[in-house]
């Protein structure tokens, strides 16, 4: 027997339900975020973390504080094909935009 | 001490300061799913369809507006029952992006077309056969995390 815990969906058996049907499972690997912004305009984060960390990103529609509009998770509108990146360093982003960085190499 | 509960990864030890070594660890965020759920749009023959999901509570009994613009990932066949799934970024060109060779694409270039908001989120797709098809997307909307 192994040592874990796992936490099932509403409605199904924990020792017999599939992986998918589980919240929560200590074999499984789960992403846990670094740092959350909302900026209004493009920059650079200076994470610290040392090595280039994968990124969620939701750019949003114009560059003002009173966004209401965003984008789905890669997509972007400016007139570039790629416009958020990260380093062992810094983040990237282009415009106002909502993002995360997990602890989570993408290496 | 703090109180909270973690887990490491086989191999590491449980008094880690790296955060890469656990799988859980109450102190770091993880990201939640809020809803998933498959979406079955109908298109006409050369026409648009804008399809609308309004986000409900957890009984999904009331319509929620969150003080936030949630993070939502989107997943779509554009060919029905191809089997191939496309992801974002959706593009801005119609007509040269990366689904061009499939029956239906997605509107992006306007945030009247394809766009979240704090209380739904909207994504059209267009037909380019002459007949009409019906397709699926996959959705996932993320709890958000206060900005720290």
């Amino acid at each position: 027997m192994t040592w874990g815990i796992k936490i099932s969906k509403p409605g199904y058996d924990v020792k017999t339900c599939t992986d998918d049907q589980l919240v929560m499972s200590s074999e499984f690997n789960a992403i846990k975020v670094a740092y959350s912004a909302a900026p209004i305009a493009s920059g650079t984060y200076t994470h610290g973390l040392g090595y280039a960390p994968a990124f969620f990103v939701s750019g949003s529609f114009g560059f003002t504080e009173n966004i209401t509009q965003n984008a789905f998770v890669g997509q972007e509108y400016s007139s570039f094909e790629a416009t958020y990146y990260s380093t062992s360093t810094i983040f990237y982003y282009y415009g106002s935009c909502r993002y995360f960085l997990f602890y989570q190499n993408t290496l | 001490m703090t109180i909270g509960i973690k887990v490491s990864l086989p191999g590491k030890d449980i008094s880690s300061t790296n955060p890469q070594d656990f799988i859980l660890h109450s102190q770091y965020g993880s990201a939640v799913i809020y809803k998933e759920a498959e979406v079955s749009v109908t298109i006409a023959a050369g026409g648009t369809t804008k399809s609308t999901v309004y986000y409900y509570d957890y009984e999904g009994v009331n319509q929620v507006t969150f003080p936030y613009i949630p993070i939502v990932y989107i997943m779509a066949e554009l060919n029905a029952g191809s089997g191939k799934w496309y992801s974002s970024p959706f593009t801005f060109t119609q007509f040269l992006d990366i689904d061009a060779l499939e029956e239906t694409g997605i509107l992006s270039a306007y945030a009247a077309d394809t766009a979240i908001e704090n209380n739904r989120f909207y994504i059209t797709f267009y037909n380019r056969t002459g007949v009409s098809k019906t397709i699926k997307y996959h959705y996932y909307i993320f709890a958000n995390l206060a900005v720290v």
